[in-house]
């Protein structure tokens, strides 16, 4: 497992704890910053999307399709989870899980200036969710979700080189 | 105590109303806003005034209390620090005079109606007008330069400036891979020219994919007399100056990011001499951060308002509620 992965992984699980009546089975995408950590950068992508890796995740009751893109921004990692719900329970923010204004919401430039207006910095432990989930008629929803690496602590994530050339 | 409004509540009006309820010799009266800007969604405690008839609806919508209009809010202050989008400003200042408040109006305003433009080392005699102009970013980074120098010292100042083509809290501005050339002088060598008329300046801009902060690349021929490692000697002395020799390239991203304070504001200008000082030219670097570092000035001014406080005074008691250490301008040091 690299460490990407693990991150992505303690994510999703959470995501899936949080929403323990709508165990699911999805799809992840995963945008990552361009160092693979948040932070400034010292080598690209510059103007291009580099494909990171991709696994199935399995987790409380879930199983999602992750893949992992690391693109020119340096500010936190974007996750969108699409998943068939279980249960069609109403799916909103619980403890753990914090929904932003939504103007707030609208890039990741003004989420991560929200965040330091707020006095919390660049490395906040919440997971943000800048779209609540709906469940469409077909049945399926979709959630999108920013964090940094500080959503697990006890995890040190290091700059994925090897990641990064897959 | 003086009561300070501040209009705008964009990257520079937040910084500023962030360093006001520091101060413990203002108050801040409040800030008029036109809708419910980032920072006013994560700090609602702070005292909003909607700043035309459409912003209260808005605001409204968006849950964020006010407490009055801007015509409430110019009864309640003494000075006003307009802090408006570049270039919007004189459709307000009828508003300001009708009130009686004295009027500071943030770098980017061009139309000399609005006041001098003011420094608080250049020209600190100016500060106490009714109205008055702040520099903009850049013309404040090459101001201290000549200001810690000594505009004595200087024959001529020719300066190349790479702009960030946006702020950190924007993401729709700016082209993505490339520079725009801005094709002619620009302003600032006019604005300064009007606080030191003996030196001879030119400077050209471009634009770059960046947020980290400008930098711009300054070459002063010194005057008769003065030799580059005074005028270097002096840089360093100037606690609003960090004087750095690198071996290495230096990111501004990373030089940002290691700033611990709030929003990671760098009041210091970074310079980095480039080679070897000849006997009568600096060839430096300059590396300042676009959002905060006309805060210092900014503050120094309203200081000045009162006749009786002397500029050093002034810079003094903004440095320390600032936080910038006396001796700042140590070479080699890095900004905490």
């Amino acid at each position: 497992m690299t460490s990407v992965q693990e991150l992505a992984d303690h994510v999703l699980l959470r995501l899936v704890q949080l929403w323990p009546h709508a165990p699911a089975v999805g799809s992840a995408v995963v945008l990552g910053p361009a160092a693979g950590a948040c932070g400034p950068a010292g080598a690209g992508p510059v103007d291009a999307i580099r494909v990171g890796g991709s696994w199935t995740f399995t987790g409380g009751g879930a199983k999602a399709a992750v893949q992992v893109l690391f693109c020119q921004q340096t500010r936190c990692w974007l996750l969108s989870y699409t998943f068939v719900p279980v249960s069609p329970l109403a799916l909103h923010a619980r403890d753990g899980m914090e929904t932003v204004p939504e103007r707030a919401g609208a890039d990741t430039a003004a989420l991560c200036e929200f965040m330091r207006d707020r006095g919390l910095g660049d490395d906040w432990p919440q997971l943000l969710l800048l779209r609540a989930p709906d469940l469409h008629p077909e049945g399926t929803a979709c959630a999108l979700l920013a964090f940094t690496e500080a959503v697990c602590p006890a995890r040190l994530v290091t700059a994925p080189v090897a990641e990064s050339k897959q | 105590m003086t009561r300070v409004a501040v209009l705008g509540a964009g990257v520079i009006g937040k910084r500023l109303a962030a360093v006001l309820v520091q101060d413990a010799d203002v108050t801040l009266a409040g800030i008029a806003i036109r809708g419910p800007a980032i920072f006013a969604l994560a700090r609602p405690d702070l005292p909003y005034y909607a700043a035309d008839a459409d912003a209260i609806s808005r605001l409204e919508k968006a849950g964020i209390s006010m407490r009055g209009s801007l015509d409430d809010l110019l009864d309640a202050c003494d000075v006003i620090v307009d802090c408006g989008p570049s270039g919007t400003a004189r459709s307000r200042a009828a508003a300001y005079r009708a009130h009686s408040v004295r009027r500071v109006f943030c770098g980017g305003e061009r139309h000399p109606g609005l006041g001098p433009l003011v420094h608080s080392a250049l020209n600190p005699e100016v500060a106490s007008a009714a109205t008055v102009r702040l520099l903009s970013c850049n013309t404040t980074a090459l101001a201290r330069v000549l200001a810690a120098v000594g505009a004595e010292a200087v024959r001529r100042l020719d300066a190349t400036i790479v702009r960030c083509c946006t702020d950190s809290d924007k993401a729709g501005k700016g082209i993505t891979n490339g520079v725009a050339i801005h094709p002619g002088p620009t302003h600032h060598a006019h604005d300064l020219s009007e606080l030191v008329p003996g030196v001879a300046l030119r400077t050209v801009a471009m634009t770059a994919p960046m947020t980290a902060g400008h930098v711009i690349r300054a070459q002063l021929r010194l005057a008769d007399g003065f030799r580059a490692q005074t005028a270097l000697d002096r840089l360093a002395a100037e606690p609003r100056i960090s004087l750095l020799y690198h071996s290495r390239p230096l990111s501004t991203a990373e030089l940002k990011a290691a700033t611990d304070r709030r929003w990671h504001n760098r009041y210091e200008l970074t310079v980095l001499p480039i080679a070897h000082p000849e006997a009568d030219e600096l060839d430096l670097w300059l590396a300042l951060d676009n959002e905060a570092i006309t805060l210092p000035e900014a503050v120094d001014v309203l200081r000045l308002a009162d006749p009786g406080v002397r500029p050093q005074e002034a810079r003094r008691r903004t440095n320390v509620l600032l936080g910038i250490p006396e001796q700042s301008g140590r070479q080699g040091m890095v900004h905490r």
